[in-house]
């Protein structure tokens, strides 16, 4: 007669037998979603601590964020531009006063660490992208609200002044620097495709 | 743990790290960081300036853009008197700014051969010294007609003592002297027979219901080429007073692509056509000047017959007559008469042209030219009286003074003989080279000086040859001097003036002072004209009765009498503004304009038509040695049925041994092959007309055997009946544009329009001739 083999079943063969896979599975999980991606990037500090929530209090972003007359975007505001109201102080912080000093008196470019810094391969025109090329087309209302339409790829900006910026070690760039698949994510859209001829060839994009 | 816990631990682990987002983070960002360039593509606000292009022949309009005040790019500016549309070397200007080729500081050969830097004041010093040693014994070639730059050398060489001020040799100096001598009263000692020292002709493009051009590619290198092509766009796109452009000359070049009719001559024989025309015109339909000196004329017309036309042109006697026919019923037809190559023709195709426009009361103005008002500062006419060639010759083996100053020229290149005229200037104590590049004189001289470029400094441009009108307009700094030039004088003459206060003698204090006296003489606004304004000035009409036919016997017939050397062959030579002048190379851009095969080694392409290739047994791709009298030469043959018959076709601007990587090494100079002989009459060298040899060796007969032609064969251009209206034309009038500035007669467009005309002849040859 064979001799039956003792296997153990149900719960005790998962613990005697699955346990190494599970326990692998869960040492992985933690690692690729929290302590790898930490380690890929390094925080780094503005060199000024400018917050976006006080500005946009009474005002727009195309107050200091416009389209120059040529159809280009002038993107980070220059010294001179802050200067016109920041030349003497506007509040009481030590960091305003600690710009005034370092920056607006010794006329020097801020050196500002870019969240939205693109390859210059990447082309983007914001003029094609601003709130009247939406008014026209009439899709989304006919008001379009400029703060809303700028956070609409843009993330919050006045969340983002407490977010610290991390760079990534291997690409140098921002963490909330945007994608391709976000640009995708509106390019690539049917009826957007449709309204706006906003075509997904790569030479719309890539030049 | 056993070996196989161990798998399953690691088989848990890829399953976690596979639904983890971090293999595709990862990818993600692998890809941008292969994407990562240290490109740096600048920023700023877009602002556009005006200028004018002192670069460019043609002195075409330039609107250029800046990025925060930062050259980017010329583009053209529709609305200059002379623009409509930029020329190839207009265009690369930004990129000329940075020409590896630039000479960035002062220059001074040393013992071992080679260059070492010094300063400006080093070198300032050096040549006061220099000038102080030669006592007056001091000559400069000039590259700059246009400028007022020759004025201030002329002035600061008659300070010396020196009369010796010259130009590299154009056509705008045949042209001037056939003006000149044309406005003489009689006849005499040559050097007193030149008039109308302060003028030039001006050929009213814009009137002009019809145009005759005799050799001159007016489309492309001609005078005010760019110019030239708006004025011809606009006339035929508008189909204006059933306006038509004929076009004669050796090769089917841009200028015979666009036009309606073209007519084959053999080289160098635009005089003879030119002539014959006339002759018809005065016998046949009566056509005659109220001046005593016409008889002359008239009497010496009467050789000219289509049948000795025929003999020494290549035309057709039928062809001639109705080329005469179309000109007699034009309304207000001009005649442009000159070399196709624009240099070495001598005076006799500007003499037979104004002959022939008088005749035909063509739309000539008078062009008033003004000169700075200087202590024996020499006018651009006076300047061109002086026959750099002719004294090159005569000096014998070294340049005709102890002391030569090369301003923006490069006569080591461009000049007949270059070798004999290297050698020259080999020979020469001390030479001075004021010029943006390092080119081949440059290479030779012993003191460099870097001159700033168009778009670096201010200058002038007057009237360049082949425009309307009077012409006036300042180019300005609208970059700083590119990186790694060393800062300088705002002005290359800058440093010869400040040498003149050296040497005692009464010159302005700088260059600039003498473009404000000089604005203010023509009574125009000196910020108008630094905001890039170009001024087009009101010239009169040229009046016939003050043309003198006194000279004409001497100098246009008695030159036509020496017969054209026995070769085997006619040079026809190819002028492509794509290719650059002799003191720029070839412009970044435009080296991919050159030819297919072009570019292989440094031989050039010579063009033939077939009937001739096969009459020395060869076929196309055969490489063979082209003799002049002086020089030999090797090319690959090329057919192309746009060569008049018996004749071969090279192209100038190759075969440069100095500047940039996109000059440097590539093909031939052909200015190797030409050789200068002195025209009859006017005693002014002349090398429009070089006889060619192709000494047969093994090999070129091997080559012609194996290889064999079986393109399809194209009858030859010269039979081509009148052509309708054809694409070229009407995508120029639909667009509103002038001709493609690159690509010329070979551009795969222009080439298979004007074959696809050819295709459609029915052509009958009799004596090698089309019927």
């Amino acid at each position: 007669m064979p001799r039956r083999s003792l296997k153990p079943c149900g719960a005790a063969w998962c613990i005697s037998s699955g346990a190494p896979f599970v326990l692998g599975l869960i040492a992985a999980l933690i690692m690729c979603w929290w302590i790898i991606p930490a380690v890929f990037f390094v925080q780094k500090e503005q060199p000024v601590a400018f917050t976006h929530a006080s500005h946009i209090k009474n005002q727009n972003c195309a107050d200091c964020h416009f389209l120059r007359a040529d159809g280009s975007f002038s993107a980070i505001p220059s010294t001179e531009q802050c200067a016109s109201c920041h030349a003497d102080m506007q509040g009481t912080s030590a960091a305003e006063a600690g710009y005034i000093e370092s920056y607006v008196s010794a006329k020097k470019e801020v050196p500002w660490l870019i969240r939205q810094k693109q390859p210059a391969h990447v082309f983007f025109s914001h003029a094609a992208h601003n709130a009247d090329s939406c008014r026209q087309l009439g899709c989304h209302g006919e008001y379009v609200d400029e703060n809303a339409l700028c956070s609409t790829c843009h993330a919050d900006v006045s969340a983002l002044d407490t977010a610290p910026y991390l760079e990534n070690r291997l690409t140098g760039y921002s963490k909330d620097t945007m994608r391709m698949q976000d640009c995708k994510s509106c390019h690539a859209e049917q009826t957007h495709l449709e309204m706006t001829d906003a075509a997904l060839a790569c030479n719309t994009c890539h030049k | 743990m056993k070996r196989r816990d161990f798998i399953k631990f690691a088989a848990g682990a890829g399953a976690g790290f596979a639904v983890s987002p971090l293999p595709y983070n990862l990818a993600g960002d692998l890809a941008v960081w292969s994407q990562n360039t240290t490109l740096n593509v600048p920023d700023g606000e877009n602002t556009f300036a005006y200028t004018t292009s002192k670069l460019c022949p043609s002195a075409c309009g330039l609107k250029v853009r800046l990025l925060d005040g930062k050259v980017l790019r010329a583009l053209p500016w529709e609305e200059h008197p002379l623009g409509g549309g930029v020329s190839a070397l207009a265009i690369a200007e930004p990129q000329l700014l940075h020409s590896p080729a630039r000479v960035k500081t002062p220059l001074l050969r040393s013992a071992h051969g080679g260059f070492t830097p010094i300063s400006w004041t080093e070198a300032e010093r050096l040549l006061l010294r220099k000038l102080r040693e030669a006592e007056g014994d001091v000559l400069c070639l000039s590259g700059d007609e246009t400028g007022s730059s020759s004025a201030v050398l002329s002035a600061f060489l008659k300070g010396l003592g020196s009369d010796k001020m010259y130009f590299m040799p154009s056509e705008a100096q045949c042209a001037s002297l056939a003006w000149q001598m044309a406005h003489s009263p009689g006849a005499g000692n040559p050097n007193s027979l030149y008039k109308a020292a302060n003028t030039q002709v001006g050929f009213d493009l814009e009137k002009a219901g019809f145009i005759l051009a005799i050799g001159a590619n007016f489309l492309e290198n001609w005078g005010t080429f760019i110019r030239n092509r708006r004025v011809f766009a606009q006339k035929s796109g508008q189909r204006e007073d059933n306006f038509a452009l004929v076009y004669a000359g050796p090769v089917h070049n841009q200028t015979a692509s666009a036009a309606g009719r073209r007519v084959a001559l053999k080289p160098g024989a635009e005089t003879v056509f030119c002539l014959g025309l006339a002759a018809l015109l005065v016998q046949k339909y009566e056509r005659r000047l109220n001046d005593r000196g016409f008889n002359v004329i008239e009497r010496n017309l009467n050789s000219f017959t289509p049948a000795y036309v025929h003999a020494r042109a290549g035309v057709l006697p039928s062809t001639l007559e109705d080329v005469c026919e179309k000109l007699i019923r034009a309304q207000n037809p001009l005649v442009l008469c000159a070399s196709a190559f624009n240099q070495g023709s001598g005076l006799g195709p500007s003499l037979a042209g104004f002959l022939l426009n008088l005749l035909l009361r063509g739309p000539l103005n008078v062009i008033t030219l003004h000169t700075p008002n200087l202590a024996g500062v020499k006018t651009r006419s006076e300047i061109f009286r002086n026959d750099f060639v002719k004294d090159l010759r005569k000096a014998g083996g070294t340049l005709p003074a102890k002391l030569a100053v090369f301003y923006e020229a490069n006569p080591a290149y461009a000049l007949p003989e270059p070798t004999s005229a290297a050698a020259a200037i080999r020979a020469t104590p001390f030479k001075v080279s004021f010029t943006p590049f390092m080119d081949e004189t440059a290479l030779l001289c012993d003191l460099i000086l870097p001159t700033l470029l168009g778009l670096e400094k201010l200058d002038d441009i007057e009237s360049p040859h082949g425009c309307g009108k009077g012409f006036y307009a300042l180019c300005r700094p609208l970059a700083a001097p590119a990186a790694g030039i060393r800062q300088g004088p705002r002005h290359g003459l800058d440093v010869l003036l400040e040498t003149a206060s050296g040497l005692g003698l009464r010159l302005p204090a700088n260059y600039e002072t003498v473009l404000k006296n000089k604005a203010r003489d023509l009574a125009l606004n000196w910020n108008d004209l630094l905001n890039g304004k170009a001024v087009e000035r009101n010239s009169p009409a040229l009046d016939s009765s003050s043309f003198s036919f006194n000279l004409f016997e001497k100098l246009l017939f008695e030159a036509l009498k020496t017969e054209p050397p026995e070769a085997q062959l006619s040079l026809a030579v190819l002028s492509r503004c794509a290719l650059g002048t002799p003191q720029t190379g070839i412009p970044p851009f435009a080296l991919k304009t050159a030819w297919g095969k072009e570019l292989l080694g440094t031989s050039l392409l010579a063009l033939m038509n077939k009937s001739t290739a096969q009459k020395f047994g060869l076929a196309d791709g055969a490489e063979i040695t082209l003799r002049s009298r002086t020089a030999e030469l090797v090319a690959r043959l090329k057919i192309f049925e746009g060569i008049a018959p018996d004749s071969v076709a090279l192209s100038m601007g190759f075969g440069h041994t100095a500047l940039d990587a996109f000059s440097r090494n590539k093909g031939a100079n052909l200015f190797d092959l030409l050789q200068a002989v002195e025209e009859p009459g006017s005693e002014l060298m002349v090398w429009d007309k070089t006889g060619l040899n192709i000494p047969l060796s093994r090999q070129t007969t091997i080559a012609a055997t194996q290889q064999g032609d079986t393109r399809p064969h194209f009858e030859p251009y010269s039979a081509a009946p009148d052509v309708k209206p054809g694409l070229f034309r009407r995508q120029m009038a639909a667009r509103r544009l002038t001709p493609p500035a690159r690509g010329g007669i070979h551009s795969r467009r222009s080439k298979t329009w004007s074959e696809a005309i050819i295709k459609r002849r029915d052509i009958t040859l009799q004596d090698g001739l089309p019927v």
